[in-house]
Order: C-alpha cells, then structure tokens, then sequence
C-alpha cells in the first residue's frame, strides 16, 4: 500500500522515551514492593533489572519494527530453554539433592517471567490503545489483593503492613489509606501520562497545545486530592469506630454520657495487637485465674436504653485520664486482706484513650518507651488487685455504707427500676415487652424477680443471675437481631429463644437483672486475657481482647467482677497471641523501667499544644520539608531548563524567554509595572549589559503572532548563547549558582 | 470496539463513557459494594472511592464542556485548491473559533467526508488559544484515493479527558467539496487522429518518417511486427521498435471517450496529458465519459447535465472528476448516446479515440458494437497498468490484457499503447 503511517512521528518520540522510562520506573517500584509483601525467592533488584530490560528490549524491538510473529517465536524458544533448565535442575534436586542448582534455576526461570510479562505488556502497550485499560484494571485488582488480608479488620494480618506503620510511628488504619490514595494517584498520572501515547503504526492525531490554564491545572487536582483525603479521613472516623465491632464490640469512647459499646453484628474478632503488659510482681492470687482482668472504663449511668460512662461523681475509681499523663488514685477503703499490690508496665501498641490496668490503679506513672516507633506509649500502673475468691465472699453485703441516697439510686437504676415493685408483673412472655408508665420495659424486673425470689444474699442472687445467663445464652459475634422499637438493644437478646449475643449483651442484661435484684452493679470495660498464653509475666493483648463485664460493688472488697460466661459458642475464634512478635516485643524491653523524670513534660502542655505536637512531630515536619524542598526545586528546573521539553519551536522561544526572565527575577530584576518586554530589556541591556532583546523578541512574535513561525531551534538556541555568555560574563559563578535557590522567581509567577 | 462506537453513535449520543469508564465504574462498584462496604477493606473502599470520584468529575465536566462548546465553537476549513492531486498529500486546514479546552481534556477534531476512503488526519486539541487570538489554526493534509468531487460532510469534534474515561463526540455540518484530478502521467505523444478524416488531416508516420536511430522502445506486441529492427535483434537479441514521432499538426477536431473507473486514475492521467498535448496543438476536444449525464455533486459542478459531451476546454478537466463517483463510470455505457449527442449537435464525426485501461476488456464489445452500427472507426488507447505510478490498487490480469489487445487488433480498430515518457528517458 502506497500510504503507510510512519512508526512515529518526529514530535511523538519525546513522549516515547519518557514514557519508557515511566514504566521502567514503575517496573521497578511494583516488582519491590512486591517482593517486599510477597517471598518472591529471589533479589528484588535482578528482578526489577529483568522488568527494565523488558520494557526497554521490547522498545528497541518496535523501533526496529520487528513483526510480532519473529518476537513470539525468539521469546517462546528462549522461554522453552529456560524451562528445560528450570526442569533440569528439578531432576538434579531429586537425584543429588543440590539445591543450590535448582535455587539458582529456579531464580532464573522466575527473573525470565518477569522479563517476559514487562516486555509483552510493552510489546502490546505501545501497539494497542486497549492495553493501558487492561494494565490499570489488572493493577487495581491486584493491588487490592495483595492487601486483601487486612480485610474484616484484622489489620495485623498483613504483617509487613503493621510491622512499617510500627517503623513509621503510624496506626495501621492509616497506613492503608495512605496506600490507598498513594496508588490512585500513581495510576491517575500513569493513565494521564499514557492515554494519549502515540500508538506504532497508527495514525496518530497531531497534538495542538494552546496556552495551559496553569491555575485551574493546579486547582484541579487539588481539589481532587482533598476529596480523596476528606473521604479518608471519614473512613478513618468511621473505620476506628467499627474497629470496636472486631474488638468485642467494645470501643475507646470515654467521654462522659457517651458509650463505648456496639450492640451490632461484630463481623470480624481482630488480632491486631494492642499492648504488651509486664506483670512486675506475682499475682498468685488472682481470682480468675487464668484469666485476668483489666479494667479501662465503667459504665453506670442508664440513659433509657443503655448504660453510657457516668459523670465524675460516680466511678471514682476508674481514672479518667487520657493516656500520657501521670494519675495518683484516691486512697482505698477496702479491706487490703483481700488485696495486694501489684504493679504492671504496659507498652501501647495501638492508640488507647484512656489507660487500662489491673482492677483500682493506685497510681499511673509514664516510663521510658524502650522503642519510640513500635510502642506508643509506656506507663506503670500500681493496682491494689483483688484476691478473694468468690466463695468467700458469697454472703458479704453489698454497696458502701457511705454511699448517700443518690448514688444508691444511681447504681440501681435499671429499666422498670421507677415503678414500684408490686407492679412488676410475675407472668410474661418473651415476645411482648411490658412498658411501665415511664415507657421502660417490665420483662427485666419479671425475670429478675423470678430468678432471685428464693435468695437473700445479694452476692449469690448476683451469681444466680450470671449462671443463669451463662447457661441460657449463646455466645456468637453475629446476634442477628435488632434494637426494638423503643431502641432497647438488650431485650431481643435476653427475651429471645436462644438468646444470642456477645459480652455486651451479656453484661447489660446482667446488670439491669443485678440491679432490679437490688444489688449495686455496673458495666467495666477493658481486657480480658488468658495467662496461660502469657511468657515470663508477658502478656500481648489484642484488640480482640477487649471485653465488657458486670461488676457488683461488695461491701468492703469493693468492685468485683460476676462475668457471664455462656457454655455455648458459635464461631467462636480462639486468639492465640503471636508468640513470635510477644518475643520480639519482650527483647526490645529493658530489665528494669526507668521512669520518666518529667511526666510533666506531657501533662503540663495545654491539650491544644499537646495536638499540635502530635500533628508536627519530627517525622511528618522532615516529611513537610523535605516535599516542599522537591516542588520547589522542580519549579525551579522547570522555569529555568523546561524550555528543553518544549514540543514545538514557539513554545521553545517563549519558554526560552520564561527561563531568562526567572533568572533575571532570581537576581531582583522585574520588569516594572506598565514596562513593555522590549523596554525591559533595553533596561537590563543598559543596567547590567546582559542581551535579553533577541530572545524577547521571538517571545513577543510568539505570543502576539502565533500563527506564524518566527524562530527556528536553531535560532533560540543562538539568543539563548548570547545571553548565557553576557550574563555569565557578568555575573560570579557562586552568585549564579546562589540564583537558583533564590525564592523571588516564584514571586513572580505570571508576571513575565 | 467498533460496536461500541456505533451504540454510542446512534443509540445513546449523551452517555460520555468509554469502555475504560464503563469498566472503571464497574470495577469501583464492584469494589465499594462487593468488598469494601461488607468486608470492611480499607484498601478497596479508598481506591473504589476515588475511581468513582474522578469519574464522577471528569463526567460531569466533560458534560458540560460538550454542551458550552458545541454552542460556543464554529469552524472553517480550507485546501490547496492549486495542486488537488489524488494519491498525494494536499495540505489543508481547519481555522477554529472559540475552543478553550479546560486542563485534562483534549478535543479531537476530524474531517468526516461523504465518500469512503479518504485519509484525513486528526488534530488533538488542548488547551486554550493564546489571549486575544480567538482563532486556532490546524494544519494537515488529506490523502484521496482516487479523482473525484469529495464532499466534507462535517467535522467530528470528540470531546474526552485525559484518563480515558470520557469520550463525546458531535458533528459539526460543513458544506465543501474538494475537486480532486488524477496527476497527470507524462506518457510519450500519441498520433493526433482527427475525429473526421480527410485529406491532409493525418500523415501516416510510420511509412513517411524515420525517427531518430536512438529514438527506439522496447517491443511491445501492439507495435506490430513489421516495426521491429530485427538489425538491433540480430547483434543484441532485444526486440526493439522504432518509435512513431508526433505528428503535424492537423486542423479539426478530436472526438475522445474515456472510460475509466474511479480507480482507473492512471487512465485519466494519461487521457488528461494527452489532452494538454492537443490544447498545445490547438485541436477542438469532444469530449464524452461515462456518468457524465446524470452525476451528483452538481452544484459543485459547472457540467452541463443535459450533454453527454463536452466540447468547453475548460470543463472537460471537471467532468473527468465528477464522473468519477458514477456508478457506470468504466463500464462504456454512455457510449451509444454519446454518438447520438454528437449527431444530434452536428458534428460529424468518423473517428472516435477511446481511452481505456488495458487490464480490462468487458467494455469493448459493447463499444465495438454501437461505433459498427454508427459506422464509427475507432482508436483505442489502452493505458496499461505499469503507467500506474501511483501505486493504484487495481486487478492484475496478464491473460486479460494480452486477450484485449489480441482482440482489439483482429477487430479492425486502431490500437494505441500508452507509454511513459519517464520511461523512455
């Protein structure tokens, strides 16, 4: 055929070679973080070598216009000899056992498959426009899988993922965020990049590039980058939230009149680890052994459809701190007979908004954190733990003497706890709730009632009810069931057949049926570990962990835990502690604590300052430096050297013009207000003797009359000498070289 | 892809996406839908999101850009009108007014003809015009494949944004028709032979005149045998003729039918050279093609519609080209009226030349047939293949060929074989 498209045009092989080198680029970061996420079982760099050759092979192949059959056939023969090699080494690994052959052969056919996939994807990219949707499509799908793990959150599964966002000082939620929007914005440049490329032996249009709107080019991405980070932000919000639903359904909240607790499905029961706890002293005693308790907030106060954190009156012995700041508890008054002191140092792992420790912590003291990215935050708590085991307590009283009217109300209120017990009914069915006139449901005060009707002590009724529970319920982490429509959460788990739920239900209904039965109780919320997977008094808590329980308050012993623990399971995830990461954990401690000489130094700052650190923290404000330092430098090239990627002779000369014009600008040189380009270099032509005329003349032409070519390459290039060579003349090297990091071009922005 | 195209085309102009779009919205919602929202996966929902987002944007305004700008934009286009040549490049251009193309976006303009087979190249515009110069110039060349009237329907302006999702494209009508001629083929002076023949009109130059010893051709069986130097055989062995030197100028007219299909523009360029050579020597041309009474594009045309021939020189070069298009164009089908036409406009006619190309006979007998009955002689001009210099895509058939001339020999006409006068050289 007489009429063939040329392999490219002359204006086509910028875009060409830059593009290459994109994807050679981008071989390279994907093949790292590849072998960084998935064992590859070879180097990360003979492979990103093989990607490049690729990609650059598969380039000089289409310039040399090579057909795709004589490509296929040379790649399919040396695929098939390196797959004889691969299956040779297969052989000598059975029959000689020489596993170096077969490392070495296997190394190879896997480096050969990656040269392949690079130089095929090229092959293809540069001939067919369907190609990049293809690539950014498989991309985006792969992407996704890799990080699949992390899905239900089990942010820790992942673990490369945890270990950096340890390494980097920063939540793991966040980590894949910022991966998240790291990788759309790569793809967006990438497509942005490539749509347009010219295709080999197609014809391509002719580009016709007008004047760029330079502002709105920057206000649009902008804008699209904050809707990116806004929408993160909200996933974050809401992710953290959520979060609570893998962790037992208990949350961080601990502002007052608020709740921590979900009464939702909790989808998923999360490893991700969420501090390490060092038991200083022995805690032989412990009641619940092998479990163990500890305690972050309290939740006492029913606002009509749950138990949300009282305010300070109540609860006085939970601290209610942030953590970071030191805590000294008031005195105890209980017996100390069934007490003992025990101090534990807890490294955060995750960020906690309160501190957690062993039951009644005395005292809360920061101590050095022995590794500043992986833990948070350190602190020593001094707790007076509980010994008595609750048969020796059975026939104790409940509630404090001292308590006056009101506090009495206060951790006895419970739904019908308003109407006067005679009008609590004896019969009920589970399917109808029984409203009293303040709207609240009589069918707790019925069961509680029948449940405790033959008991006196209020410890052993408080037990009566948790048995009860523990026999009847069925623990699983998906209830599916849904508040009624007085938005009780508790009664379609309590007054259902098989009565489904997780800790939260249980603890609710426990407390209001405590309660109804005149026992003083309240929700604690916390950790509930397992000793038994504890090493040398480490323990490694995670977030699946977390756990809410009931509490009665008895007399003299104080706080005590009556939890429900139901024989019946469902799904049930048993978390096992990662014994390889409690060990590294362990090593990265010091034998003994130092303890900070200035808690102040945290608890003295006003919370705003406190903020405003955590925000610009060292990292983040090299980070901040560091990008600004980049863009402007980038500026900067582009001022003074983008006229050498300029496409046609035009905007050569005016880019040209652009360049001498910054320079100029970089030395305190403007051009005045109402001064014309022609008068301004006559100005600088007699101030400093520097010949700018012949370059502001093609810029001038160019602008004014841009139909017309004024000036060819060879032309620009011989004004750009004579005003290099004047003011090179003119100027030291060191006050040139200055030049380039004087701020005062980007002033200038526009203003040429 | 195609299909595609045509769906969008013509079922649904308005929906902007591109099968990246589609497949980007797909897979977003996909993603959002079937993984992030019920398996709380960060990684999926951010980038779902953002997919969805950008394309969400770039719809949005690539909708508006398309409506502002198909308001907004108007366009002009011209061509070289002095060297319109088939089978090469003619420089062209589009003048367009008002077209501010906002960052990420690009507008491709393309020129849409009314015929098939035209290679016209396609502008990526970005950008806006430099600031008080509204207009923005666009310079190209378009490729025909053949002469003829050809008729730019519209302009196809495709409006999409540089991620590929986007794609909107509308017509802008234009009316201009672009008269393209076959190149002229220098082929080697024909004996003028007078439509009328008396005495003196013609000199027979193969018995009166000896051209120039070294003024020889390679032998070609149309010659004739008797015009072979069998000296030159003798001591080099290549059969070489003599070549017929041009002819006195005789007085009259020159009555010439050309049959040749729109692909058979070596035939024109040939036919047309061979016009120029008569024009120098100042011979009244009757002109006659096939097509030339009913063609379109006539109000492109200053052809009268009621002749079958004309005898304005300066028509003849744009009845060539319109006739082009005709769907009897090569076929001889004109041929009868043609006569008919001379007759009835009195001029008496004796000697018709015909120029065809040689690869095809089909038109002969029935040419041969109506110039007996009119008592016509005939001189046929076979323009042979290899004077197709511009790469024309036409049916080799040796057998065809050797058959024709075989034919047209026995039959009694004149026979003429076109030869390059590059080739002579």
């Amino acid at each position: 055929m007489h009429y063939q498209a040329p392999v490219l045009q002359k204006n086509e092989w910028g875009s060409f070679y830059k593009l290459q080198s994109i994807r050679c680029l981008l071989a390279v970061i994907i093949t790292v973080f590849m072998s960084y996420m998935i064992d590859l079982g070879t180097s990360a760099w003979l492979l990103s070598t093989a990607c490049i050759a690729g990609v650059l092979i598969s380039g000089r192949l289409l310039i040399k216009q090579w057909p795709s059959y004589k490509v296929a056939l040379i790649h399919i023969v040396l695929y098939a000899a390196c797959y004889f090699l691969y299956s040779l080494s297969l052989n000598l690994i059975d029959s000689n056992s020489d596993f170096q052959i077969y490392r070495i052969a296997s190394s190879l056919h896997l480096i050969f498959i990656f040269y392949l996939i690079s130089l095929l994807s090229t092959w293809f990219f540069w001939r067919k426009s369907f190609v990049l949707t293809v690539e950014s499509i498989v991309a985006g799908t792969v992407f996704i899988w890799i990080f699949s793990g992390h899905r239900n959150y089990n942010l820790h599964a992942p673990k490369k993922v945890i270990s950096y966002a340890w390494d980097f000082g920063i939540e793991p939620q966040h980590f894949f965020l910022a991966l998240g929007i790291g990788f759309i914005l790569l793809l967006t440049f990438y497509l942005i990049e490539a749509n347009n490329r010219p295709i080999f032996q197609a014809d391509n249009p002719i580009p016709q590039v007008g004047k760029t709107r330079i502002s709105l080019g920057i206000i649009i991405p902008s804008i699209i980058i904050i809707i990116f980070i806004s929408y993160a932000s909200y996933v974050n919000q809401y992710y953290t939230i959520e979060l609570s639903r893998a962790s037992e359904g208990v949350g961080t909240e601990s502002s007052e009149g608020n709740s921590p607790l979900g009464f939702h499905s909790a989808v998923g029961k999360t490893k991700q680890p969420a501090a390490l706890v060092r038991l200083e002293g022995d805690y032989r005693d412990n009641p619940w052994s092998p479990m163990l308790y500890l305690r972050e907030g309290a939740l006492s106060r029913y606002d009509g459809k749950q138990f949300v954190i009282a305010s300070n009156q109540f609860d006085k012995d939970v601290p209610r701190i942030p953590t970071g700041q030191p805590y000294i508890g008031l005195e105890s008054t209980e017996k100390e007979t069934f007490r003992q002191n025990l101090v534990q140092s807890i490294y955060l792992l995750t960020k906690h908004q309160t501190p957690f420790a062993i039951d009644y912590p005395q005292s809360i003291r920061l101590i050095k954190n022995p590794d500043e990215p992986r833990f948070l935050l350190a602190y020593q708590a001094v707790s007076i733990a509980p010994t008595a085991q609750i048969e020796n307590i059975l026939y104790y009283e409940v509630g404090d003497e001292s308590w006056d009217l009101s506090t009495w109300e206060h951790y006895l209120r419970a739904p019908g706890s308003l109407s006067p017990q005679s009008s609590w009914p004896s019969e009920y069915e589970n399917a109808q709730s029984i409203l009293d006139e303040h709207g609240e449901d009589l069918r707790y005060a019925a069961l509680a009632q029948k449940l405790t009707r033959n008991i006196t002590p209020p410890v052993i009724k408080a037990g009566t009810i948790a048995q009860f529970l523990s026999e009847e319920s069925i623990y699983t982490r998906a209830p599916g069931h849904q508040a009624t429509d007085k938005g009780d959460p508790v009664a379609p788990y309590l007054f259902s057949e098989e009565k489904r739920g997780y800790c939260v239900h249980f603890a609710h209904a426990a407390v209001y049926m405590m309660r109804l039965a005149g026992i003083p109780a309240r929700i604690a919320t916390g950790y509930l570990t397992d000793l038994s997977y504890a090493k040398d008094g480490h323990i490694l808590l995670q977030l699946g962990d977390r756990h809410a329980w009931p509490e009665i308050y008895v007399r003299g012993i104080g706080w005590t835990v009556i939890d429900v623990t139901p024989s019946q399971a469902e799904n049930e995830q048993v978390l096992v502690p990662d014994e390889k990461l409690l060990e590294e954990l362990m090593g990265k401690l010091d034998p003994v604590e130092e303890l900070l000489t200035e808690p102040s130094s945290v608890s003295n700052q006003s919370e705003t300052i406190s903020t405003i650190t955590k925000i610009i923290n060292k990292q983040s404000f090299i980070f901040a430096l560091i990008t600004a330092l980049v863009i402007f430098i980038g500026i900067k090239l582009w001022l003074r050297f983008g006229w050498y990627t300029a496409q046609s002779d035009k905007e050569k000369a005016m880019r040209a013009y652009l360049s001498i014009c910054s320079l100029l600008a970089d030395l305190g040189v403007y051009r005045h207000y109402g001064e014309t380009r022609v008068e301004f270099a006559d100005r600088v032509k007699s101030l400093f003797e520097i010949d700018s005329k012949q370059l502001t003349s093609y810029n001038d032409k160019c602008m004014y009359c841009p139909d017309i070519n004024f000036a060819k390459l060879s032309d620009i290039n011989n004004a750009l000498l004579q005003f290099d060579t004047s003011f090179n003349h003119k100027r030291p090297k060191w006050k040139r070289i200055l030049a380039f990091f004087s701020p005062l071009s980007l002033t200038r922005f526009g203003k040429w | 892809m195609k299909l595609f195209d045509i769906f969008n085309k013509y079922v649904f102009p308005w929906q902007p996406l591109t099968i990246r779009g589609i497949l980007a919205l797909t897979l977003s919602i996909l993603a959002l839908w079937t993984i992030a929202f019920t398996q709380s996966d960060l990684v999926a929902n951010i980038i779902g999101f953002s997919v969805l987002c950008l394309l969400a944007i770039s719809t949005l305004a690539a909708l508006i850009q398309r409506v502002y700008l198909a308001r907004r934009i108007s366009a002009e286009t011209y061509f070289d009108t002095k060297h319109p040549f088939s089978r090469t490049e003619i420089e062209s251009g589009i003048i367009i007014r008002e077209c501010s193309i906002l960052p990420f976006y690009s507008l491709e303009v393309r020129k849409v003809f009314k015929e098939d087979g035209v290679k016209s190249k396609r502008h990526l515009v970005r950008g806006i015009a430099s600031e008080g110069k509204p207009l923005r110039y666009l310079l190209d060349s378009v490729w025909m494949p053949h002469r003829g009237l050809w008729n730019l329907e519209a302009l196809e302006f495709t409006l999409g944004d540089t991620l590929g999702f986007n794609r909107l494209s509308w017509l802008l009508p234009m009316d201009k028709c672009i008269e393209v001629s076959a190149k002229n083929i220098p082929i080697h002076p024909l004996p003028i032979v007078s439509a009328s023949v008396s005495a003196g009109d013609t000199l027979n130059q193969l018995q009166e005149r000896s051209g120039d010893l070294f003024d020889i051709k390679q032998y070609d069986p149309s010659d004739g045998v008797k015009r072979i130097l069998w000296k030159t055989y003798a001591k080099s062995g290549l059969l070489v003729v003599r070549r017929p030197e041009p002819a006195v100028i005789p007085e009259g007219k020159v009555a010439i039918y050309l049959i040749a299909e729109r692909n058979d523009d070596h035939v024109a360029g040939a036919f047309q050279s061979y016009l120029q050579e008569l024009y120098n020597n100042q011979i009244i041309v009757i002109f006659g093609t096939d097509g030339l009474h009913n063609s379109n594009n006539r109000e492109h045309t200053t052809v009268d519609a009621q002749n079958y021939f004309i005898a304005d020189p300066s028509k003849i070069q744009n009845a060539i080209n319109l006739t082009a298009f005709s769907k009897i164009a090569g076929t001889g089908k004109d041929f009868p009226k043609y006569i008919e036409a001379l007759q009835a406009k009195g001029h008496h006619v004796q000697r018709i030349i015909i120029f065809a190309p040689q690869r095809n006979s089909s038109w002969f007998e029935f040419v041969k047939m109506h110039a007996a009955s009119y008592s016509l002689a005939l001189t046929i001009a076979l323009v042979p293949d290899k004077l197709n210099l511009f790469g024309l895509e036409v049916a080799q058939s040796n057998n065809e060929t050797q058959m024709l001339t075989e034919v047209i020999m026995n039959s009694g006409a004149e026979l003429l074989i076109c030869e390059s006068a590059e080739a002579l050289r």
